[in-house]
């Protein structure tokens, strides 16, 4: 009776049985979406998923990932979410969350054909868009040749000593990701070369500025964040795809479970999510200056490379060591980089 | 006959109430708050009993759907439309079965629970199969959208329907085509679950199908205590009582307010007894509100954390603290935080008092300039400054280093000066909050009788030997109130150590905090053993500088009034102008002119006058967005509130501070310090998990979350200060005007309030302006019509562009200059910093 | 011990003039006290003295030494004066003894040297037994006189006082006003007192400057000032006094108001203003030639003296009598009013036009 109960009055972990199908038009209710992506790209999925689904009011929640997973946490000690979908960080989290049955699996059939990145088997999280680890220089002030061309070059060619940058992977989950590779591939030996390296610690828009006047010479960096500078500013700013490997970071789509949700609105989350996946909905992720995550699409964010040619060449992130290490990653970057 | 007087003095006994009254309303309030906590200790109960009593789950299922509309037919008849009247009777006997097997399966009770339910509602045929559609509807077996989406497009759903029915009421019979991937592995009563759903879902639509709408609110409802609570209410008794209605969904908040008002009786009878004065005074409801106030707003979100830092798996256990005080790179940064905040105190205080001295003491050129100007680098987000800073002094490329390597003909290409050190970290951090010290002095300097010193000068010291054995000891209350204010800001901040000492590989507390943060609950914990240190810190200083200060109470302010005496500067007037001025030129001017600058770039990189490189495109951008004046007003909105609010209360806790011996009135001051001295993404943190409901109050994604918010973290500003002046002020002067027949209110009001006033004005501004530009925990607490400019300012910041969020900083800045200049002049040059 | 010149010293605060053409000399070792209402100036003028303002115009020299002037301005610190404040200025945060010692610690005297020089001021203000308290632990009248001896401590030329004893109770000022004078007296020391209490002014000074509106009405001795005023403001700032119109005519002042003449033998003809203080007038059961006859209509007894008013005519005429008087003469007897000595004035007018005239 208990089991039953639970199924009927708190955990309705199952729904369905509206005797109408849900086709676009009657996707209604309203959804919460908690993400990181630009505002702008916000700006126009908003006005693009109000095309799609006429009577659904989506309110898109903008916040840094550090700021959304710290908004999160304390929500989660509360029981209750307060969003119903979350387009915020990379696997690592989404497993995180999984585990902690946060997470309402939706299963897609045909999954495997349609995404050319990982995702969740049991359907707790898909990649929606797709980041890019890579090098970044201002061919104004130095040429290509003069600097690395690798990620290992980047922490040993000791000529480069103080003048390189990176991000925080304490607070940003895509520098997290990043070095759990580039840990994964030279061992924390790397994190040391980087230390001695005189590695600078900070956001990306600062090293982009300390690109711009000459501070660094070389910085770690998003390829999206160098493509907007470009498009945007006209900017000289260059990547470099390093030849030891860029780094592809997917950011995922997950629903949140019913019972934990803000609104209960499954079908919805359901509907976005096939959106999402969809051409229509990977446009926009172009516009976000990221890779789109549909098997054979080819148009890639401005100015950027083949996406496959991108997988190809894709260093590779074990994401699950990435999520059951990050304590042990964390604590080896901090003391032979920061320390 | 009675004169004015005497009649005056009659009403006011008559009005005193005896001291047996009081103290029997006081008793029946207590009486009435335990009422209340009694009251609300069992509402709680009965709501966790409704959500989870087996006994009446579906009844109230039922209700709720009656409440909603939801009803038999709708779920049913559609889906029976074209059977005949056998074929309609057989399906609802095999659903019936189905449904009940289904019950039955998890509890061997369903038959006679369903019964016993029966006989208490009116009509049990149809109820029966109502309970259990609604019941199947919320929780049938699900179909993949893809499936759905199968069915939708099938040619003859009629004809499919007609299969389905068929296999479902003879066993054993092949399922159609379309079913089969649906029904996959299932077996046995699952299958036909499913084959139920199918054909459920395989109607046509018609007008009275059950939209998506009505089941999530179902849903919802049943989450919703209210609603729950009445269909509980109704099942159980057979109505719904109001009293009960209101109780028991609102048991949490009862019981928070019956324990409050609790407190605040004993508090009050305790006050009282001690007072000897059995008279119930307004500014005793006022002080308890404040009391009040604090502890639900302030206390409990902070005590919340400590609890768990100190409780992390409900034992109480200290190793949180010894993993985290015993790791070194902790240990650092504690030690840096703690250097960091003395320098910053030190070298702000020794630099704001001869500032103060000499702008408002002496006949320098241009004081009011000065003045005005002093004040302006705490009107920036100090991330902002700190931006400024880098670009000015970073050693390889900084504008500063550049211009000295050119100017002393320096070899190398780095230095000489390095702005990524402990030294560059204090630089920036000083000329941040300074002019928290520097205000606070001004004001107080202003105010103290010129005869003292003049009394120094007769007695044959020359000014600056007046100023150092004279006006320095007796501004002690003042400068040390400025020195806190400094120490704290400078040890809870977090913008500028993320910006200059992370390169640098400098940590501080709060960097380590953030660095936290992203570890999910362990890592709040270890957030939360760091953030104590602060709190401990700030409390630590508070009780020194009480100490300090207790021992020496100086009475500046007397009942003359007094004309500042100006100190001639003689031959030192023009080079000291030029020092001054020189100090202004590098504090202020360079920054701002940075950020100005930058604001008109295109590429931070080159030049300003390079070609193509001016722009006023992303001034064009701020004015253009229309979200941005939506910002703008509630920034203004929320830290008008705040600042209003902070100093009321001020002004009440100083008072209760200086003027009376209540035991325990340290504790609100306690309190507002320990809030300052928290780092704002701690009582964000803490106010998101006390704020959504748990305790009662639920303010979560509203406008008063961020008030209360800022309230906690900038309080402290605007308190210390109004202590300051208040300190200052001879008790007489309102003693004068009780024994005129004023009452207290009166008093504050008309007396000490214009005295203070100077003060209180500075201590407004001093909680606005970071209210104002509030950016940590507005990022954590806004929802999408509380944004505020602030918000906006981090928005223009992450996205990569430098000029544009120097733009936005330098529009706030005239817009906050803009404001005091407004103020300045509404009240006559009485409001200003 | 110095001497004061002052020589044409004018200030004005913007359009406002303070003092005008202020000239005199103080002696050495002389008590002046410069008296006057609120606003006259008299404060100005001793913050010009001690260094706290500067004249618009003149020069101030103390002991021949020019220390303010056109070109020249000493600072208050190097003008070796002594100086009492109305506030007392007690500095709250240093005790008694560091408080008087403190112009001595500044000047780097050793410290026995000033423990001795300390111990001396203070036993000249009896406060000997107070070194160690804090100004808060003292009453007014103890704090008014570390005050004094602070001032005293460094054997200044010249002493200045600005209203010391205003915020004292009555029986506490006459004490102090007697101290401060004698110890005046016992170091000879110079100086400069400024109130508005006459009674004060007339009990300590040598001299007394009355100001009005920033000129100096009279400078003289308390008995030449209160004997012979020069204009009417004076002679009704000091102590009181009556004034009646007259008409002087050989040797006979006709006084309209009384409907009766006195004799008069002085130069004045014509319209003349009569000045008579009440304790200058005999009064008697007896008729006498030359009296006024009146009637007597209130009597206040105030145990030292008998405060009368007697109507004569249209007058009522306030005259001060011995306190026996009371018992003898009761209201509505006849009495006769001899006035022992009286003043007469040129009349420019009424009274508040003379005293307007008057600066």
């Amino acid at each position: 009776m208990k089991k039953l109960l639970v199924a009927l009055v708190c955990l309705m972990m199952i729904s369905t049985a509206i005797p109408a199908l849900a086709v676009n038009e009657d996707v209604s209710g309203k959804v919460t979406i908690y993400t990181s992506m630009y505002q702008f790209v916000i700006d126009m999925m908003s006005e693009a998923v109000k095309t799609e689904f006429p009577n659904l009011e989506v309110e898109f929640f903008y916040g840094g990932t550090g700021a959304l997973q710290t908004k999160l946490t304390g929500e989660m000690e509360t029981g209750v979410l307060g969003c119903d979908m979350m387009l915020v960080a990379e696997p690592a989290y989404s497993l995180e969350l999984k585990e902690g049955g946060w997470l309402y699996p939706y299963v897609i059939d045909g999954a495997s054909e349609k995404l050319r990145f990982p995702y969740d088997e049991e359907g707790y999280w898909y990649p929606v868009r797709v980041c890019n680890m890579v090098l970044a220089y201002n061919p104004e002030l130095n040429s290509a040749d003069t600097l690395p061309a690798s990620f290992y070059d980047f922490a040993f060619d000791k000529s480069l000593k103080g003048q390189i940058s990176m991000g925080n992977p304490l607070t940003s989950g895509t520098t997290m990701a990043a070095v759990a590779a580039l840990s994964d591939k030279y061992g924390y030996e790397y994190f040391t070369a980087l230390g001695e390296n005189g590695v600078m610690i900070e956001s990306g828009s600062t090293a982009l500025a300390k690109l711009q006047t000459g501070e660094c010479k070389v910085i770690m960096i998003l390829e999206e964040s160098v493509l907007k500078i470009r498009k945007e500013e006209g900017s000289k700013i260059a990547c470099i795809y390093p030849t030891d490997g860029n780094i592809m970071i997917p950011s995922t789509v997950m629903t949140v479970a019913e019972e934990r949700s803000l609104n209960a609105n499954i079908e919805a989350c359901e509907a976005i999510t096939d959106w999402l996946l969809s051409d229509a909905g990977q446009k926009f992720v172009l516009e976000g200056y990221m890779h789109a995550v549909a098997k054979g699409m080819t148009e890639v964010p401005f100015d950027s490379i083949d996406t496959d040619g991108l997988i190809a060449t894709d260093m590779g992130v074990d994401w699950v060591r990435c999520y059951t290490m990050r304590e042990e990653i964390r604590t080896q970057f901090q003391e032979r980089v920061t320390q | 006959m009675k004169t004015a007087v005497s009649q005056a003095q009659s009403l006011r006994e008559q009005r005193e109430f005896s001291p047996m009254i009081t103290r029997v309303a006081l008793f029946l309030i207590l009486v009435l708050s335990a009422v209340m906590i009694v009251g609300g200790v069992n509402g709680i109960q009965t709501y966790n009993a409704s959500g989870y009593d087996a006994e009446d789950a579906f009844s109230h299922i039922y209700q709720l759907s009656r409440e909603l509309g939801i009803r038999y037919d709708h779920l049913v008849a559609p889906a029976l439309n074209g059977l005949s009247q056998p074929e309609r009777e057989a399906l609802e006997e095999k659903t019936r079965q189905l449904l009940l097997a289904l019950w039955q399966a998890d509890d061997a009770q369903a038959p006679q629970r369903l019964e016993s339910l029966e006989a208490r509602v009116l009509d049990p045929a149809r109820t029966r199969q109502e309970l259990l559609m609604i019941s199947y509807a919320m929780s049938g077996p699900r179909l993949s959208s893809s499936i759905k989406k199968q069915l939708a497009a099938l040619p003859d759903r009629d004809a499919f329907r007609q299969e389905l029915l068929l296999c479902l009421l003879e066993e054993g019979r092949p399922v159609p085509e379309a079913a089969r991937k649906a029904l996959g592995d299932l077996t046995g009563e699952e299958r036909q679950a499913m084959l139920l759903q199918l054909f459920y879902s395989s109607a046509q639509e018609s007008g009275e199908t059950v939209s998506g709408d009505l089941v999530i609110n179902l849903k919802k409802s049943v989450r919703n205590p209210s609603l729950r609570i009445q269909a509980y209410e109704a099942a159980v008794t057979g109505q719904v009582s109001p009293l009960a209605n209101f109780i028991i969904p609102n048991g949490r908040t009862i019981v928070l307010c019956g324990a409050v008002l609790m407190l605040d009786v004993l508090l009050l009878a305790f006050l009282l007894k001690k007072e000897g004065n059995w008279q119930i005074d307004f500014k005793w409801i006022l002080i308890l509100a404040i009391i009040d106030f604090m502890l639900v707003f302030q206390l409990l979100p902070i005590a919340y954390l400590l609890v768990k830092s100190f409780l992390p798996d409900g034992t109480f256990s200290l190793e949180t603290f010894r993993r985290l005080y015993s790791y070194s790179m902790n240990w650092n940064a504690l030690k840096n935080t703690l250097i960091c905040a003395v320098a910053t105190m030190v070298l702000g205080t020794v630099i704001a008092f001869p500032l103060a001295w000499l702008v408002g003491r002496t006949n320098l050129y241009g004081k009011k300039f000065f003045r005005s100007l002093f004040v302006l680098t705490y009107m920036v987000p100090p991330y902002l400054g700190a931006m400024a800073w880098l670009r000015l002094l970073n050693p390889n490329a900084g504008d500063i280093n550049v211009f000295l390597r050119w100017l002393l003909n320096l070899e190398g290409s780095t230095g000489p000066l390095n702005i990524y050190s402990l030294g560059g970290l204090i630089w920036v951090l000083t000329t941040f909050y300074y002019p928290y010290a520097f205000i606070t002095i001004s004001r107080a300097m202003e105010k103290m009788d010129p005869s003292l010193e003049e009394a120094s000068r007769i007695s044959g010291a020359s000014p600056v030997k007046t100023v150092l054995k004279i006006t320095l000891p007796m501004m002690t209350p003042s400068l040390i109130g400025g020195a806190l204010l400094v120490f704290v800001s400078a040890a809870s901040c977090y913008g500028i150590p993320s910006i200059i000492g992370a390169p640098g590989k400098i940590h501080t507390v709060t960097t380590r905090i953030i660095e936290f943060y992203g570890l999910g609950t362990q890592g709040i914990n270890d957030a939360t053993g760091l953030a104590m240190f602060l709190m401990v810190m700030a409390i630590i200083i508070l009780y020194i500088s009480d100490f300090v200060v207790s021992r020496r109470q100086y009475i500046t302010v007397s009942g003359k009034s007094t004309r500042p005496n100006i100190v001639d500067l003689g031959r030192m007037r023009v080079p000291l102008t030029c020092l001054v001025g020189l100090f202004a030129t590098a504090i202020i001017l360079l920054p701002f002119a940075t950020i100005l600058l930058t604001s008109f770039k295109v590429d931070v990189g080159k030049g300003l006058w390079e070609a193509g490189n001016f722009t006023t495109g992303q001034w064009r951008l701020i004015f253009s967005r229309e979200e941005t004046l939506e910002c703008l007003k509630n920034s203004l909105i929320f830290g008008g509130v705040t600042a209003t609010i902070g100093i009321l209360v001020s002004c009440t806790m100083s008072y209760l501070l200086q003027r009376t011996r209540v035991q325990g009135r340290k504790i609100p001051d306690f309190l507002i310090t320990l809030g300052s001295g928290t780092p704002s993404v701690v009582i964000a943190l803490g106010l998101i998990m006390t704020m959504k409901g748990t305790f009662g109050v639920n303010i979560y994604n509203t406008a008063y979350i961020m008030v209360v918010a800022y309230l906690i973290k900038y309080m402290m500003m605007g308190m210390r200060t109004v202590v300051s002046a208040m300190s200052q002020i001879h008790v007489s002067l309102e003693e004068c005007s009780q024994v005129s027949g004023a009452s207290w209110l009166r008093t504050m009001l008309k007396i000490t309030g214009p005295l203070i006033f100077p003060s209180i004005a500075a201590g407004w501004f001093l909680i606005f302006i970071p209210s104002f530009y509030e950016l940590s925990m507005t990022t954590l607490l806004y929802s999408n019509t509380t944004k505020t400019i602030g918000f906006q300012l981090y928005e223009y910041w992450t996205f990569t562009s430098q000029p544009q969020a120097c733009a936005m900083a330098f529009g706030i800045l005239l817009v906050v200059v803009l404001l005091n200049v407004i103020l300045n002049r509404l009240t006559k040059g009485e409001f200003s910093i | 011990m110095s001497t004061v010149q002052i020589q044409h010293i004018t200030k004005a605060f913007g359009e406002n003039v303070v003092l005008r053409e202020f000239t005199d000399t103080f002696q050495d070792g002389e008590f002046v006290t410069l008296l006057g209402p609120s606003g006259c100036g008299k404060t100005t003028m001793l913050r010009i003295i001690a260094g706290f303002e500067r004249p618009t115009r003149g020069e101030l020299y103390i002991d021949d030494q020019l220390v303010s002037g056109a070109k020249t301005f000493v600072p208050p610190e190097r003008r070796n004066v002594g100086m009492v404040f109305q506030s007392y200025a007690v500095w709250p945060h240093m005790n008694v003894y560091d408080n008087v010692a403190y112009p001595l610690t500044i000047k780097r005297i050793p410290k026995a040297e000033i423990a001795k020089q300390v111990e001396r001021v203070l036993s000249i203000v009896h406060l000997s037994q107070y070194t160690s308290r804090f100004p808060n632990q003292l009453s007014g009248g103890q704090q008014q006189r570390v005050a004094l001896a602070r001032a005293l401590v460094a054997a200044p030329k010249l002493l200045l006082l600005d209203e010391p004893l205003s915020n004292l109770d009555a029986k506490l000022r006459e004490s102090m006003r007697f101290e401060i004078k004698e110890i005046q007296r016992n170091l000879g020391i110079t100086v400069v007192y400024v109130t508005h209490d006459q009674t004060e002014a007339m009990a300590m000074s040598d001299r007394i400057l009355l100001i009005n509106r920033g000129v100096v009405q009279q400078s003289g001795s308390p008995a030449e000032i209160y004997n012979r005023p020069v204009n009417q403001f004076v002679a009704d700032f000091l102590g009181k006094v009556a004034f009646y119109k007259a008409i002087g005519e050989d040797g006979v002042l006709h006084v309209p108001e009384m409907g009766q003449s006195l004799a008069y033998d002085g130069p004045k003809r014509g319209k003349i203003e009569l000045a008579i203080r009440p304790e200058n007038i005999c009064i008697s059961k007896t008729p006498s030639p030359g009296a006024l006859q009146g009637a007597m209509e209130q009597s206040y007894y105030l145990g030292d003296v008998n405060d009368c008013r007697v109507r004569v005519g249209n007058a009522q005429v306030r005259v001060i009598a011995e306190p026996w008087t009371h018992q003898e003469y009761k209201k509505g007897d006849t009495v006769y009013l001899t006035p022992v000595d009286f003043l007469v004035f040129d009349d420019n007018g009424s009274l508040e036009e003379q005293l307007q005239i008057n600066t």
